[in-house]
């Protein structure tokens, strides 16, 4: 299973995706936003991304371009409130590969997350 | 409201000047800045960009009127805040300081120039107030209806923006962390536990809870159904009347769920005319299954429901006709008080609610906001309004009430085409 890097700053949003990430066998580290975030990313092996969008201190955006600077290959999903068409071209401008809108249905978040995967 | 955003400004000075200005302003004023060195790009910029103030960097009188000749006449009507970084009184040049909005001598600070532009910001914004309240006068005097066409536009655009923010943030504070996009999600985890799985078909307090989850995420739904709904752009075009008989069809099969849940029974009276109008084949019929829905809603069970359309050399309408169902402890019809109310967002002319169509697109009221924001979009007007049939009309197949709903979406015809 993989191993995945969830970036949150809401605290009940990181428990629901940990525990449904886990739910699905894999093992995942939590951060708070763009900052911490991409410190835990350098200082470890990620298969893949899952990040809010909306964040104080570092936004999802800037994350985002930051690991892209140093990683192009992994896959970045982002979870966010935003459902504008705007948006998510911003997100994929930066270089996010799937974008999932809260509130998320488990199963389908597990199916996407087992797509992006493979 | 904030229009700082619209207005322009042109900055000249020398590059340290400019670049000073650059970060000073940039935090505080939100204005589209053109920053400019040299004097002919200065013109330039005053003719392409027509900004309405100039800030000039300037410590020398002539220069300075020099440059203030070179501003009025690229345009007279440009407001002049001069800074003088230098220790020199350019407030004490007379002739100076009547071309000019303000003079900004000395040992002026940041705020100092901040808080001048700030007034010539203020001063620009009540110069166009008052130059649209003087233009609103002119229009209500040459052509009184199109003034009125013109104010109704505004209210409802200032509405439908209200509506807009409204939704993005119901949305918004439902899908945070906390609440009710967690309680959902929270809901769903429980029902992948094998534990709950068991249990869930003998326990009536887990199913419950699944059913009201998934009524929620419905719910939630609709809301962004009508955000983008109420984002939705239609391009405008040439549409054939043979077009606009495939609109209607299509939104009459649409409703065909809703038209079941009472038994009515839709008339389509459509005649085949040749030429155009000026719309959009997916308005239209985005429109007509609104109207549909309204008029499967709020009239008797197993009743006629006719659809109908007419054509004059200036106009081709549409036209849904229904009966009124009698309303138990609300508003039976449209009184013509509420004609153009049942438009706005959120209106509900009674507190009747019919489970029967919880399925239905938007709910919430703001089905008929949508189409008369969809209609203005093609040019067109829609109209809701109640009419009284004559007695020779209503006897024999319409026993219970003699008046009428009548819902016409009104098109612009496109003569030759």
């Amino acid at each position: 299973m993989a191993n995945i890097l969830a970036v949150d700053d809401s605290e009940p949003m990181r428990a629901i995706v940990s525990q449904a990430l886990r739910s699905g066998g894999h093992e995942v580290t939590l951060a708070e936003e763009g900052v911490d975030a991409l410190e835990k990313f350098k200082a470890a092996e990620f298969d893949l991304i899952i990040t809010d969008i909306n964040m104080p201190v570092m936004d999802g955006y800037a994350f985002v371009k930051a690991v892209r600077a140093v990683n192009s290959d992994i896959p970045i999903l982002a979870l966010t409130t935003e459902g504008q068409e705007s948006q998510r071209k911003a997100g994929e401008d930066a270089g996010v590969d799937g974008w999932i809108v809260k509130p998320f249905k488990p199963a389908q978040f597990l199916a996407i997350v087992k797509q992006i995967l493979s | 409201m904030n229009h700082d955003d619209s207005i322009g400004i042109v900055i000249f000075g020398s590059e340290a000047q400019v670049a000073w200005c650059s970060s000073a302003l940039s935090a505080v004023l939100k204005a589209k800045r053109h920053f400019v060195t040299e004097r002919d790009r200065l013109a330039e910029t005053i003719r392409a960009e027509s900004p309405e103030i100039a800030l000039l960097a300037t410590s020398d009188a002539n220069s300075c009127r020099s440059l203030i000749l070179l501003c009025r006449r690229e345009n007279p009507g440009i407001l002049i805040v001069i800074w003088n970084a230098e220790s020199g009184q350019l407030s004490a040049e007379k002739d100076i300081c009547n071309g000019t909005f303000a003079i900004v001598d000395g040992d002026a600070g940041t705020l100092d120039i901040i808080a001048i532009l700030k007034k010539a910001f203020a001063f620009v914004l009540q110069k166009r107030e008052q130059q649209e309240l003087q233009r609103k006068r002119q229009m209500r005097r040459q052509n009184p209806a199109q003034w009125l066409m013109g104010e109704e536009n505004a209210e409802r655009h200032r509405q439908l923006e209200y509506a807009r923010s409204l939704i993005r943030n119901i949305l918004h504070s439902a899908s945070q962390g906390l609440g009710i996009g967690a309680v959902l999600t929270y809901i769903d985890l429980l029902q992948m536990s094998p534990a709950i799985q068991a249990v869930k078909e003998g326990d009536e307090t887990i199913s419950g809870l699944v059913k009201n989850a998934s009524a929620a995420r419905q719910w939630l739904s609709a809301f962004e159904n009508i955000l983008t709904g109420l984002q939705k752009r239609y391009e405008c075009d040439l549409v054939t009347f043979a077009t606009i008989n495939a609109a209607i069809a299509d939104a009459v099969k649409r409703s065909e769920d809703f038209r079941a849940i009472k038994d009515h029974e839709v008339v389509l009276a459509l005649s085949e005319f040749v030429g155009a109008v000026r719309g959009n084949a997916e308005a239209i019929s985005e429109i007509c299954a609104e109207l549909l829905l309204n008029a499967f809603k709020y009239s008797p069970a197993k009743s006629k429901v006719r659809v109908m359309c007419y054509v004059t050399p200036e106009i081709y309408s549409i036209v849904v006709v229904s009966e009124i169902e009698t309303m138990r402890g609300g508003v039976t019809g449209i009184p013509a008080a509420y004609e153009k109310r049942v438009f706005e967002p959120f209106f509900r002319l009674n507190n009747t609610w019919d489970d029967r169509f919880r399925d239905q697109k938007y709910g919430l009221g703001i089905g008929l906001t949508l189409a008369e924001h969809a209609a203005e979009q093609c040019g067109a007007r829609l109209y809701l309004y109640q009419i009284e049939l004559p007695a020779t009309e209503t006897g024999v197949d319409a026993p219970r009430q003699a008046n009428r709903i009548v819902a016409e979406l009104t098109l612009q015809r496109v003569r030759d085409a």
